[in-house]
């Protein structure tokens, strides 16, 4: 009970300093508009039909974005010194990552939510945006990437902000290990967006699901066993 | 009885020694001071004493528990006090006193919160963000905030470090006030306060304690001229 | 000359004589492939060789990774970064020998063939493995740190391979053991190769820890006589 009360207590205070400093959510909703207005630039959106490449378009802007708001996750534990106060305390160190992360989580979550319509309605053909019937699996797709996401550049941004060169290391050690992330990822929201869905599609989308899953639940248990590692000796 | 005992510790990073055999204990109820110039390991030791870093090898032993791998039960009995006041700045006073209190498993927490806010004087402030206040109020909240779980023992890296004379007097009248229950280690560079505070002395240099006896036993002179050697000799 | 020495100059000559025997094999003992693919084919007599060394050697890295981490021992470390150095060699040398063929089959330079892909990931990691430990300086912090990473980027290089090849099962297969049409020759060439890598993965491996803990030991001396 005093395990849950204490990952609430830190997932409290991350969301409450958010909310006073704004730093995060807004930087990576500039950042992700910022992307789609790239977008059109670089693909002629004007002339060419993007609905195809939706799924791609879309991952590549929200991982971005991701890596944009993780390395600040860690700026009020560093820079405030307040990581010693955490270590301090009686608090087991895979409750200081669970709700590190999942603060993340809700973040990264919270700027897709309100990107995912402007994007659609940028990229995705009318009138196929998204179905109501494809919204399930395109939310669960969102979620389960993102809870990889999390998982891992909350780990990454942990480990990168020990070091001197944190900025630079967190995409670049993120980045690839998350490969295994993007492409189901992409097929997912590709699937779901802009129309009917073929049955050969609906079977790879399914497989994704599954890729997915493994991939959080492994990279969860493992990351959870040398998390301890990682915040110091 | 021995609250705090240390056996044969060493502490390396790679080929970098920073403490090598360093051995000691301090009785319930009493205050070492230890000096020492800038590198010597002093914090470090501090470091590993509230569990932030894990010793080499050696024995620790903290409240009759021995320092191992699950430290939850010693981290509920120590508190630090350092020069850096481990606080939120956008959270208010009271509010970073809840939080550091939930994490500890505090129960009445308001109540434990408003009674330390009047003892550093800052009840007025209590809904203000760190990030206003100077760093003598920041400071003094820090001391509150170490105390918010009742420690039996408290660490403390250059607690005066930066202090006006104010907050200087609040943090000895609230050490004054706990020191009979609590046992106390402390870092300092300041001679005279680290002598009137403690009732045992220690110098570390490079890692070693060149020096560690009862006040009562030491001439003050003599002390001062072996503490400003090790400071020299780091040159 | 001490025992380790000569290990190492035993294992680089069984790894000499082990390549040109597979050389032998492949060039003139292994019959022509025509169906499919031509003289081409031969390359992979020492290909797959090559690829299951280098993923050995991330093992390495992974086992000594786990066992930095359970020890704190940093002789364990030295290992692990080894491992990933000759990793990144043997998997760089694959990727030059899979171009290469792609070239000369299939006439492009590059393709998004699922393995290629999942090996320049691979490098990628393994490459930002090294700017990590070079941007630590405490040598217990950079061992603790590029240990878990040694160990996330193995799973990781699971998870990738894997995922690729469910994902787009349209590649392929150049080159199975099972085929029905495989002469024991062939197999026999392969295991040849693999063990030609092996002892040659061995003895660099042996080599590289040497000048390691030999420049370790300089570091050492060096602070004793600086301090």
């Amino acid at each position: 009970m005093l395990a849950l009360r204490q990952l609430w207590a830190i997932l409290k205070k991350d969301i409450l300093l958010e909310l006073r400093t704004k730093e995060m959510i807004v930087s990576m909703l500039l950042f992700v508009m910022l992307t789609m207005v790239i977008f059109n630039y670089a693909f002629e959106a004007e002339k060419n039909d993007l609905t195809t490449f939706g799924g791609g378009l879309l991952w590549v802007a929200f991982i971005f974005t991701s890596f944009l708001g993780l390395n600040r996750s860690f700026v009020h534990e560093k820079d405030e010194g307040c990581l010693d106060g955490l270590l301090l305390s009686p608090v087991d160190r895979s409750i200081i990552y669970i709700a590190k992360m999942l603060g993340n989580l809700i973040f990264i979550s919270v700027v897709q939510i309100a990107a995912v319509p402007i994007f659609t309605i940028f990229f995705i053909r009318y009138p196929y945006y998204i179905y109501w019937s494809h919204m399930g699996p395109f939310l669960l797709g969102l979620v389960l990437a993102s809870f990889g996401i999390a998982g891992v550049g909350t780990f990454v941004a942990t480990l990168a902000a020990n070091t001197k060169r944190r900025d630079l290391l967190l995409p670049i050690l993120g980045l690839p290990l998350l490969m295994p992330v993007l492409a189901p990822a992409v097929i997912i929201s590709g699937a779901m967006m802009g129309g009917e869905v073929s049955a050969r599609a609906a079977e790879l989308v399914g497989t994704s699901m599954q890729i997915l899953i493994a991939y959080d639940i492994v990279f969860f248990v493992v990351i959870a066993l040398i998390y301890d590692y990682v915040l110091g000796e | 009885m021995h609250d705090i005992e240390v056996e044969n510790l060493n502490k390396s990073f790679g080929r970098r020694r920073v403490l090598k055999k360093v051995s000691f204990s301090v009785n319930k109820g009493g205050f070492l001071s230890i000096f020492g110039p800038n590198g010597a390991g002093k914090t470090t030791l501090v470091k590993i004493l509230s569990t932030i870093e894990k010793p080499s090898d050696g024995r620790v032993v903290i409240s009759q528990m021995v320092l191992g791998e699950d430290a939850t039960e010693i981290r509920k009995r120590i508190g630090l006090i350092s020069h850096n006041p481990l606080l939120y700045l956008d959270l208010s006073a009271y509010e970073n006193l809840e939080f550091y209190g939930t994490l500890y498993g505090v129960s009445g927490i308001k109540e434990r919160a408003e009674e330390l806010l009047d003892k550093v004087e800052l009840t007025h402030r209590r809904h203000d963000m760190v990030r206003t206040f100077s760093k003598g109020m920041a400071q003094r909240l820090a001391i509150a905030r170490a105390l918010m779980h009742k420690p039996d023992i408290l660490f403390l890296d250059e607690p005066h470090s930066g202090l006006d004379p104010h907050a200087v007097d609040i943090l000895d009248g609230l050490l004054e006030s706990i020191r009979g229950n609590h046992t106390f280690i402390m870092v300092t560079h300041d001679l005279e306060k680290g002598f009137s505070l403690s009732d045992s002395v220690m110098i570390i240099e490079d890692g070693k304690i060149i020096l560690h006896k009862q006040k009562d036993e030491i001439d003050k002179d003599e002390f001062r001229e072996t503490y400003r050697q090790a400071v020299r000799g780091m040159g | 000359m001490s025992f380790r020495i000569r290990l190492i100059y035993a294992m680089a000559a069984i790894s000499a004589v082990l390549t040109i025997a597979g050389l032998i094999g492949t060039f003139y003992i292994t019959p022509l492939e025509v169906q499919r693919i031509g003289f081409t084919q031969k390359i992979f007599y020492f290909h797959l060789p090559m690829a299951i060394t280098s993923g050995v050697a991330f093992g390495v890295t992974l086992v000594g990774s786990i066992a930095y981490l359970v020890t704190k021992n940093l002789k364990w470390d030295v290992w692990a970064y080894v491992g990933a150095q000759l990793g990144l060699v043997f998997g760089f040398a694959l990727m030059v020998m899979g171009v290469v063929w792609q070239r000369s089959t299939w006439g492009v330079w590059w393709t998004w063939d699922p393995r290629l892909t999942s090996y320049l990931v691979v490098i990628l990691l393994y490459g930002a493995y090294f700017v990590l430990r070079s941007s630590v300086e405490t040598q217990t912090e950079r061992a603790r740190l590029s240990a878990s990473i040694g160990i996330l980027g193995y799973v990781t290089v699971v998870f990738t391979m894997m995922s690729t090849r469910i994902l787009r099962s349209a590649h392929p297969v150049v080159f199975s053991l099972k085929d029905p049409g495989v002469e024991p020759n062939m197999g026999y060439t392969v295991i040849v190769a693999l063990l030609a890598g092996f002892t040659l993965f061995a003895a660099l491996l042996m080599v590289k820890t040497s000048i390691e803990n030999v420049s370790e030991d300089i570091e050492v001396l060096k602070d004793e006589i600086g301090g």
